[in-house]
């Protein structure tokens, strides 16, 4: 009963918590999420270090990629509570508008005048006078949310039809696969910004139109695994012995999926970011003034002349975020599944 | 190979009907066409007259089939923005677009295919260091991002180049650049794990031994062999550019197909948007074809297999 229950109930009941968390994000407002967060986020490592055992769990987590992995942790921990970190993103201050990052400031005075000075406004001002950290912060809750929402989506509906057309075949497989195909032969930028304008701009667009990109690319892959699974001895051995197929689905496919399932997740992470801050770009992401990376660099385009730390900042730490995902998911991707350096290619 | 190439194309025409289909519920749910084309102030009258007049007023499967028929026939519909039937406008596009999406295949072939030989021949130096780090960053740069900042620093700050227009070879760099540097980093690392596998096999071995000249061994023997896995993303790339680099096209106001269809999208020009998903998917299905086809006369072992 403990067995079962550590198995199969904690990482089932720490996916609901995940959605109920991210749910109250969008409807209730980020503020109220900062402690459930933090809480989920110790569950989550106190039951992976119960899981593995304390001495693997160091063993494999010394040998992670040390930068992205401490970038990674520090933007969720920012994104979780960029409110207990900073002020408001939406406080304007007029007279103070547009003003150049004050860490620049600061590094200027000390090397003119050899007068250390800490100036307000670290990464400047916008045309409101609002603080460009403050917003760059706040806006790293709404990647993160989106990203978590999304990927759940299009993992949720990947997995599913990738498991039961792979493990099925016949007519419902083709049909999967056609549809899969019409799926991905729409550019997915395209399809992302046709499903923002068509079910209106909100916070829910956004995760339905990148969930709606991201499931074809895990249908496919997912499909190919379970094929191959399925014609393993044991899988056979287990249909003579009597199991229903959704036992044998639950046991003995799943269980052998769930390395390569993880590493695509993890590689589709840095995608995610990136459609969520070109749909804000392009004016298609969550609406504003919720600060978001790709609205903010879209808002910094019009001053980009006179006011270059507006967009610059925002993009970097897209880029920053991005990579070090890709080269986290890169990591994980060795240790967990070997094969797929070959696989991918 | 004429079975296999028959079978691809009958499997291409239903992901197409399947793509129209998608595409067609999709531009059907962004609102009504007829409220768009009318003046804000039009009668009740005029806006039932205009629906009929569009076919609105049909059931939903009937109005799919006029579209696909007509479609069949070469005709996509009149813009509802532009009143100008939609191939003419997509052709106007098109050439612009192929020419950026030459400049930017044109980009992505002189960067990689050197720099995933060299770094295949040179592995763990200095410069696969170097070369393994723009991979990385490449892959994970936001292109929007990447064009601002280029346009910055090299027409504004250095005025090498113009940010907008197209008259003038130089001003395809910065796009074709933007477009190209996602790509490039993702062929070069392809490219480079398909030198490594294919420079460590017995018949390298064998032609150095026999004192081919390294250069030989290098581009007639070991890049023709890891040449298909980066090839297939070649055609794709290809078919995704082709569709409409919407991103990149915006940015830099180059009046392609991305543009169009991110217009029309804006505008919810329906007719438009319809006309562009399927050209593209017929591009992309072509494409991949075409890739299938090279295989096979790149690697003999395919084609005499199928």
């Amino acid at each position: 009963m403990v067995r079962f229950f550590v198995s199969r109930g904690v990482p089932i009941g720490l996916a609901f918590v995940l959605a109920v968390i991210v749910y109250r994000a969008i409807r209730v407002g980020f503020d109220s999420i900062g402690l459930p967060a933090v809480g989920w986020l110790i569950v989550l490592i106190v039951y992976l270090v119960g899981r593995v055992g304390f001495g693997n769990f160091f063993r494999v987590v010394k040998r992670a990629p040390k930068l992205p992995t401490l970038i990674i942790v520090a933007f969720i921990l920012t994104a979780i509570l960029a409110d207990k970190i900073t002020g408001s993103p939406y406080d304007q201050n007029i007279p103070n508008r547009l003003q150049p990052p004050g860490l620049m400031e600061t590094l200027k005075t000390a090397v003119r005048e050899q007068r250390f000075e800490l100036n307000e406004n670290w990464l400047g001002t916008d045309a409101l006078g609002r603080d460009v950290l403050t917003r760059l912060v706040h806006g790293a809750r709404v990647t993160l949310t989106v990203t978590i929402a999304a990927i759940m989506l299009g993992q949720g509906i990947g997995l599913t039809l990738g498991i039961t057309s792979g493990y099925f075949g016949g007519w419902y497989d083709k049909v999967v696969m056609r549809i899969v195909d019409g799926a991905m032969s729409i550019p997915g930028i395209f399809l992302a910004l046709l499903l923002a304008v068509v079910l209106g701009p909100s916070f829910q667009t956004v995760i339905i139109a990148i969930g709606l990109l991201l499931w074809s690319r895990f249908v496919r892959t997912l499909r190919a695994e379970t094929m191959k699974v399925k014609e393993a001895e044991f899988v056979k051995l287990a249909r003579v012995a009597g199991c229903s197929n959704w036992w044998i689905i639950r046991r003995h496919i799943f269980p052998n999926l769930v390395n390569l399932w993880a590493v695509l997740v993890s590689l589709e992470v840095g995608v995610t970011v990136i459609v969520e801050a070109t749909l804000g770009f392009l004016g298609a992401g969550v609406p504003p003034p919720t600060p978001s990376w790709g609205s903010l660099i879209s808002d910094g385009r019009q001053y980009v002349t006179s006011a270059w730390w507006l967009s610059f900042f925002p993009g970097m730490a897209i880029l920053l975020v991005v990579l070090s995902v890709n080269l986290f998911g890169d990591w994980l991707r060795d240790v967990l599944d070997p094969q797929m350096r070959q696989r991918a290619t | 190979m004429q079975r296999l190439i028959l079978m691809r194309l009958f499997y291409g025409v239903i992901t197409l009907v399947i793509v129209s289909m998608i595409v067609f519920i999709l531009s059907r749910l962004t609102g009504d066409p007829a409220a768009l084309m009318l003046p804000l102030d039009a009668t009740e009258e005029a806006r039932i007259n205009m629906t009929h007049v569009l076919g609105l007023d049909k059931p939903l499967y009937e109005q799919y089939w006029i579209f696909l028929s007509s479609a069949v026939r070469g005709d996509l519909g009149k813009s509802i923005r532009f009143r100008e039937q939609v191939g003419t406008l997509y052709m106007q596009r098109l050439p612009n677009t192929l020419k950026l999406a030459g400049a930017a295949v044109f980009f992505v072939l002189i960067v990689s295919i050197p720099l995933g030989c060299f770094t295949a021949l040179k592995k763990d130096s200095f410069a696969d260091y170097g070369s393994r780090g723009f991979v990385s960053v490449g892959l994970a740069m936001p292109s929007f991002w990447f064009g601002l900042v280029l346009m910055q620093v090299f027409a504004v700050w250095l005025r090498w180049v113009d940010a907008a227009g197209m008259s003038t070879p130089k001003h395809y760099i910065l796009p074709a650049v933007t477009l190209g540097l996602g790509m490039a980093a993702g062929m070069t690392r392809i490219l480079r794990s398909g030198m490594i596998d294919v420079l460590d096999s017995e018949f390298i071995k064998m032609l150095r031994i026999k004192g081919l000249p390294e250069r030989k061994v290098t581009f007639r023997h070991a890049l023709r062999n890891a040449f298909i896995p980066p090839l297939t993303i070649l055609g794709q790339y290809t078919a995704i550019i082709l569709g409409g680099a919407v991103v990149v096209e915006v940015i830099f106001t180059w009046p392609g197909v991305g543009r169009l269809s991110y217009e029309a999208i804006m505008s919810r020009d329906f007719p438009v948007i319809q006309a562009v998903v399927l050209i593209n998917g017929a591009i992309l299905l072509f494409a991949n074809l075409l890739v299938d086809i090279l295989y096979a006369y790149i690697d003999p072992r395919i084609r005499s297999s199928v």
